[in-house]
């Protein structure tokens, strides 16, 4: 029985010591490697004095990425990582919360790096590749780590433009490995193909799960998403069983018609989520390959990945939405009214799991909001986590989604809060007040402006204070941004200003 | 069909924003993004009234404004 998550590594380099376990665009590694390359950056980081300290991860998603996650593990640290692609105004933002003792950086990304001139301690991950490992220094660190220590830190976005970092234990992963494992039936011979980017908590359903069954897992080169036609085939050459992906990843596949005439033969199931799946794509994938099962996943990165699931069983129009399902592993689910008053048919959704996280890094304020307690049927106090999503059971006796409670929306697989982007935007010089709503049928952001400062300069300086998924499309001037009495924004306002002109 | 480069643009400002400029690394610079890669092909399609086949969609083909030339002067030979 696995205690930590590198547990699982020991178990399948031990059992499946020759086995490609991941492949990228530039490598494979078998177990055996992969463990080997693990101890020697442990035990790099172990030289330098850390212990029980956060480590930034800063390496395009790879092989070698995935090594490092697991050598800073085996070194009985914590790592957050980090998307290269962000802009260095965000990048700055988490690393002032994640606070780490150090920064492991590809050569390649070096340079993006220095230009946020801060005090870290940058670490090459080349030069933690260099030397040997020594056995005694890990067999020493491995004795002090408990399944309760933090394993990993996934940011998510915040609406009061602080990073919000989402904490892992190790018990909780080790909770979602098991349980999926069970539920979906992975083992070795399966084949994942990843879709989701590392700093998504999603990426532990297939990367965590290769893991522990000694699947293999490839890596997906990025560029063959813009590629539909080559995914397809690189899905059918490598003989992969498994998708697990955003629902936005299978939707666009869908949209370019590159499932007509596929066959797909070695793929027995497909996942899906981080977003409401629409049921019309969905019918694509189910017509092209129309004997294997579909999974609707539901979860955040507060309940550690998908806890509750949902096998589609039947024909759904195109105007239905698919229901979230049920509790899966070591989980159950509460429904409260706006008392807090659990046992309802329609309310809030909160989550007990073992795969919850342990709460908002350095946030107590917030931990507190967001993980509350609550009595279960036998009177028991448990943690759950109030989601913010408002579901009821349908007529089925099915969980399904009604929307937020609050005004985070997602798109292309990404979680917003639009308080975020009016942070930032209101923290540019010229700006008076800003305000943001999205909207859900043209999938566009819709910025409201006050103040005095030209259009394409706003435009230039939000583009490098917010990451390209939440960047705004439309931007409205107006004289003053509409607020209700208690000085909250008036978004009900905003969205008729918006549909009553037609702004394209 | 007579296309212009200057028309490309335009089509690339109705998915980026009206004050777009970039006319190359749009893919490999991270200026487009897959969904916008997609939203921008339908869009082409619909302006040049052409019909794009799968089997060009790749990144190389739509990284710039010159490479979009192409593969639009292709798309109207092949529908004409």
């Amino acid at each position: 029985m696995a205690e930590v998550i590198i547990d699982y590594l020991e178990q399948s380099a031990d059992k499946y010591p020759k086995k490609p376990a991941y492949i990228d665009q530039y490598e494979s590694v078998t177990y055996e490697e992969l463990r080997d390359r693990t101890y020697k950056i442990a035990c790099q980081l172990i030289r330098r004095g850390y212990e029980k300290s956060p480590i930034a991860i800063y390496v395009e998603k790879s092989v070698q990425c995935i090594a490092m996650m697991l050598g800073v593990l085996y070194s009985g640290n914590f790592y957050t990582v980090l998307d290269v692609d962000m802009p260095p105004g965000k990048i700055k933002k988490i690393l002032s919360v994640f606070s780490p003792v150090g920064v492991i950086v590809d050569k390649k990304y070096r340079k993006q790096l220095e230009e946020i001139k801060e005090q870290y301690d940058f670490l090459s991950g080349e030069d933690l590749l260099v030397k040997g490992h020594d056995s005694s220094l890990l067999e020493e660190k491995r004795k002090h780590m408990r399944p309760t220590d933090l394993s990993q830190v996934v940011f998510t976005s915040g609406s009061t433009g602080m990073a919000k970092g989402v904490m892992l234990s190790h018990s909780g992963i080790i909770s979602l490995m098991e349980s999926k494992t069970k539920y979906f039936r992975y083992n070795e011979s399966d084949i994942f193909a990843n879709q989701f980017p590392f700093h998504f908590v999603a990426h532990l359903e297939d990367i965590f799960c290769t893991l522990k069954t000694g699947a293999t897992d490839y890596i997906i080169p990025k560029e063959l998403f813009f590629s539909p036609k080559h995914l397809i085939k690189f899905i059918e050459e490598k003989k992969v069983t498994i998708l697990f992906w955003a629902s936005p990843a299978l939707c666009l596949v869908a949209k370019y018609g590159a499932l007509s005439n596929i066959t797909l033969p070695h793929v027995r199931m497909v996942a899906f989520g981080g977003e409401v799946m629409s049921t019309k794509y969905l019918h694509f994938w189910k017509k092209a390959l129309p004997k294997i099962d579909f999974f609707n996943v539901y979860g955040s990165s507060e309940t550690g990945s998908g806890v509750l699931c949902y096998k589609v069983n039947r024909v759904f129009r195109n105007q239905d939405s698919l229901p979230l399902g049920f509790p899966i592993g070591e989980t159950d689910i509460f429904i409260i009214d706006e008392n807090g008053k659990s046992g309802q048919m329609e309310g809030e959704l909160c989550v007990k799991s073992k795969q919850l996280a342990v709460g908002y890094y350095k946030n107590a304020e917030e931990t507190a909001k967001k993980f509350v307690q609550m009595r279960d049927k036998s009177g028991q106090e448990v943690t759950v986590f109030k989601t913010g999503d408002l579901v009821k059971y349908n007529e089925y006796g099915e969980l399904v989604y009604l929307g937020r409670k609050d005004f985070q929306f997602k798109r292309h697989g990404y979680r917003i809060e639009p308080g975020e982007i009016e942070y930032a935007v209101n923290a540019l010089e010229g700006i008076k007040d800003a305000a943001c709503v999205y909207d859900r049928q043209k999938e566009k952001i819709i910025l409201f402006y006050s103040g005095d400062i030209d259009d394409g300069d706003l435009r230039k300086s939000v583009k490098k204070t917010v990451p390209h998924y939440m960047l705004p499309d439309i931007y409205i001037r107006l004289g003053e941004i509409p607020r209700n009495v208690n000085r909250k924004i008036d978004r009900e306002k905003l969205r008729m200003l918006y549909e009553e002109n037609g702004f394209q | 069909m007579k296309t212009n480069k200057e028309e490309i643009r335009k089509v690339l400002q109705i998915v980026k924003g009206k004050d777009f400029s970039e006319d190359h690394d749009l893919i490999s610079g991270g200026c487009l993004d897959s969904f916008e890669l997609l939203m921008l092909i339908q869009k082409l399609e619909d302006y040049f009234q052409i019909c794009i086949p799968l089997e060009w969609i790749s990144p190389e083909e739509f990284n710039s404004i010159d490479s979009i030339y192409e593969v639009i002067q292709k798309a109207a030979g092949q529908n004409a």
